[in-house]
């Protein structure tokens, strides 16, 4: 009898005295961050002595182009093709002792519509990466990684998977990597954040906001540096290249070619906002977003660019009197 | 006159050797029954103890009810935010003062281990309660300890019993009220003590009150018809009183009656008998009520369904009336549609074990052949236990939120905004010592003074379903999740965890 209520007893101790055992790790290792370069400072922009816009300014005599052709702006490189651009770029920028800004813009299903755009295979993909980075050689260059791939509703993991590859091979090859991240009237940093972590950020240099887009340099920021709290404090770039006058009014199609547009603020390596690296002219401005407001092309259009240069708020008076009369 | 004299001890005697006198003459008196009903509390401490860190999962309300407690016992409050009566407090101050008498939340590192003792504890007292009440409604000792064991042993009662209920402190009240109003004595004192006892169940959880009939026919019929009004008056009144306490502080608050800008009792029971999302009657296919059901017989359908065909047989049996009464109002209020709560089939349980036994013998007494068969249906279906119970004794490892909450612990300052899930909160108050204290997630929207205080939040710490299912009713930790990034992930699923780190730019 009393063996048994001491048994009972030891017993019922050990059971609650047993502290629970803590083994569940977290099952994703802390993110490790790469050391941020900072390959803005003391440099200064490239400019391309060749482009859409300055070709048409030449062909048509038109100075009032100058607000836009004089300003140092990004390269896009959508295609096998246009890595054939890659040498000359690299012998004018080692003249100019300049920074070049390139914009890779060819991942797999770049449009969202059934991989009928980008590379068609991610091994392409990396071969055509790999074959840019073979081209560009001892010369490093700032490379804004395929604006919308990240904030795009057919965002995957296999894409985030790629993208890293990529990201990895760029930087481990010297370049400096800026993914975009979209805009700050698109997803919340929180879900943005987490794209570019899977994404590879943390071996980039950091992020580009507001590609092609309006937002308003301070809203661009203040996104910006929410998210850049979110990925280990990353720099990011913003392209101010039409958002002088903010975000067009209305919603739907109105981000297309729409009439409020201006210029924004100019490029600069020494921006005095906390956590931004440069402001860069990343979308070519004057360059059609598409066949809407009255365009019908993809490609440089007189009427876009004159519409930006007359409306912005960063343009001198006279300049953009000689824009809105020729 | 002599024969007295000879009972009475000798007036020489010290107080200590009269109470071993006296306590050696109850162990010989009970020796039987005590023989019984050890090996009974062993097997239902080990099948409730081992494996209860483990399983079941965290759910909200036992952090809820230890936090409470913890503001008893370190604060003088009843809730560490606004009490607003969405229970009677009676039930965290009793493990209150088990934690002052004990240290219970210095004792363990997690206050979810603390509730589970005391769980345990509840279970014991109950399981001896039971045996007890079985014995006074006419049990054999074999009988008796049946109930026992039917009651502690169900996969149903272990896995409820071992969640820091209110329900489960309710039980041994309430057992303890039938054990007295059915005392053999029927004196004036036993009736008392069973009101009281009664009181206390309902001041430990309010729905206790609708048992009141029942328990008051067992009170009515046990009762001397000499001294009944005598003994009826005494007791009632003992126990109105003791239950008036509650609305009484509630009026010394100035929150009995509804009025702006104030929590109060009669608000809160309007939302909850009216305005709180209905569970649909269990007559109903498509209803919540029908769901909880579907899942509690998932878990053991003996007992529950052997029950409820039981008080029948209950209703027939003189001496099981007030017994089959009492598990029948249990019934009927699972189909009267309104609010149930998903852990409300413990009050069903040991109702439904004592009903079987006592069907049991009845029938054994008239038909002993037809006793037997029952018993072996009985048997039969219990047969299917220990395939239950297995993996709740089996069970190891950490819970995700605990292990999220040694996660946090190493890894975040204490100056940090947390927004915790209440079955963490305690600990890191206690343990860890965040300061300011942590925010209980459901405090987040639902306390206006909380809104109001909240400057930042820096972590979010709960299960992923709050952002699955419950997103409707949280929507500041939605918001907040929008601006965070996950710092760790614990588990998967409904219940997994994940840490998230809340952008410090971001504003609430």
């Amino acid at each position: 009898m009393r063996v048994l209520l001491i048994m009972g007893l030891v017993a019922v101790l050990a059971a609650c005295g047993q502290t629970p055992r803590v083994e569940l790790r977290p099952s994703e290792p802390a993110v490790s961050y790469a050391p941020l370069r900072h390959p803005f400072r003391d440099r200064q922009l490239y400019l391309a002595p060749d482009s859409p816009a300055l070709r048409w300014q030449n062909a048509n005599g038109a100075s009032w182009l100058d607000p836009i052709t004089r300003t140092p702006q990004a390269v896009w490189l959508n295609s096998p093709q246009d890595l054939d651009k890659v040498p000359a770029l690299v012998s004018e920028a080692g003249q100019q002792d300049a920074l070049p800004v390139l914009v890779a813009y060819y991942v797999p299903n770049r449009g969202c519509s059934d991989f009928r755009d980008g590379a068609p295979t991610p091994a392409e993909y990396v071969q055509w990466v790999d074959r840019l980075i073979t081209l560009l050689g001892a010369t490093k260059a700032v490379v804004v990684m395929e604006p919308d791939a990240i904030p795009a509703d057919c965002f995957t993991t296999e894409r985030a998977e790629v993208l890293k590859a990529a990201v990895g091979k760029l930087s481990e090859a010297g370049h400096f990597v800026y993914l975009d991240a979209g805009h700050s009237r698109w997803r919340s940093t929180g879900e943005t954040a987490e794209r570019l972590i899977a994404a590879g950020v943390n071996v980039a240099e950091g992020f580009a906001v507001n590609i092609s887009n309006r937002q308003s340099t301070e809203d661009a920021h203040k996104w910006g540096r929410e998210l850049a709290d979110l990925t280990g404090d990353r720099e990011f770039v913003i392209d101010t290249s039409r958002n002088g006058l903010g975000p067009p009014p209305g919603d739907g199609d109105s981000w297309c070619n729409p009439e409020q547009q201006g210029l924004g603020e100019p490029p600069t390596t020494k921006p005095a906002l906390e956590g931004v690296a440069a402001l860069l002219w990343i979308k070519p401005p004057g360059e059609s977003d598409g066949i809407c407001g009255g365009e019908d092309t993809y490609l440089f259009s007189p009427r876009q660019a004159r519409n930006l240069i007359m409306r912005s708020p960063h343009v001198p008076p006279e300049e953009r009197e000689a824009a809105a009369t020729h | 006159m002599i024969t007295r004299l000879a009972t009475v001890p000798p007036p020489m005697l010290s107080v200590r050797r009269r109470l071993v006198a006296s306590a050696r003459e109850w162990l010989r008196r009970h020796r039987g029954d005590l023989a019984v009903l050890l090996p009974v509390l062993l097997a239902a401490g080990l099948v409730h103890a081992i494996g209860m860190s483990a399983f079941p999962r965290y759910v909200d309300d036992p952090g809820t009810y230890l936090s409470q407690a913890w503001s008893v016992r370190y604060q003088g409050t009843l809730s560490p935010y606004s009490y607003f009566y969405d229970h009677a407090p009676g039930g965290w101050i009793q493990i209150a003062m088990w934690a002052w008498l004990t240290d219970g939340f210095g004792r363990y590192d997690t206050a979810i281990g603390f509730g589970n003792e005391v769980m345990l504890l509840a279970k014991l007292a109950s399981t001896v309660l039971l045996y007890t009440l079985g014995r006074r409604l006419g049990f054999s000792r074999p009988g008796a300890a049946a109930a026992g064991l039917l009651f502690a042993l169900c996969p149903l009662a272990v896995m409820f019993g071992r969640w820091t209920f209110l329900d489960n402190l309710v039980t041994p009240w309430l057992l303890a009220a039938f054990v007295l109003a059915l005392s053999p004595k029927r004196s004036i004192a036993s009736a008392t003590g069973g009101a009281v006892c009664f009181a206390m169940a309902t001041l430990t959880k309010e729905t206790a009150l609708v048992l009141l009939p029942a328990f008051a026919w067992a009170l009515w019929r046990n009762t001397d018809p000499h001294n009944r009004a005598h003994s009826l008056t005494v007791a009632a009144g003992a126990g109105f009183l003791l239950m008036a306490m509650y609305p009484l502080m509630a009026v010394y608050k100035g929150e009995l009656f509804e009025g702006p800008g104030h929590n109060s009792l009669l608000g809160t029971a309007k939302w909850q008998l009216v305005d709180r999302a209905a569970s649909g009657s269990l007559l109903n296919g498509g209803s919540v009520m029908r769901q909880m059901f579907t899942d509690w017989l998932a878990q053991d359908p003996v007992l529950l369904l052997g029950g409820l065909v039981s008080i029948v047989a209950g209703f027939l049996v003189r001496r099981l009336r007030p017994i089959a009464l009492t598990l029948l109002i249990g019934w009927l209020m699972m189909l009267r549609g309104g609010y149930v709560p998903f852990m409300y089939v413990i009050v069903l349980l040991p109702w439904s074990a004592l009903l079987i036994v006592g069907a049991i013998e009845a029938v054994w007494r008239r038909w002993p052949r037809a006793g037997v068969a029952l018993a072996a249906v009985a048997v039969f279906g219990a047969a299917l236990w220990p395939a239950r119970l297995y993996p709740m004794v089996t069970a190891s490892g950490p819970q995700p939120l605990r292990a999220a909450e040694q996660w946090v612990a190493d890894n975040v300052p204490r100056d940090r905004v947390v927004v915790a899930h209440d079955s963490i909160w305690v600990d890191l108050v206690h343990q860890y010592g965040f300061q300011p204290r942590p925010i209980i997630v459901h405090k987040l929207d639902a306390d206006p003074a909380v809104r109001r205080e909240l400057k930042r939040v820096d972590y979010l710490v709960v299960p992923n379903w709050y952002y699955e299912s419950g997103g409707g009713n949280y929507p500041t930790l939605l918001e907040a999740r929008k601006h965070a990034v996950a710092a760790a992930r614990f588990g998967s699923g409904g219940d997994g965890v994940v840490v998230y780190r809340v952008s410090e730019h971001w504003r609430p």
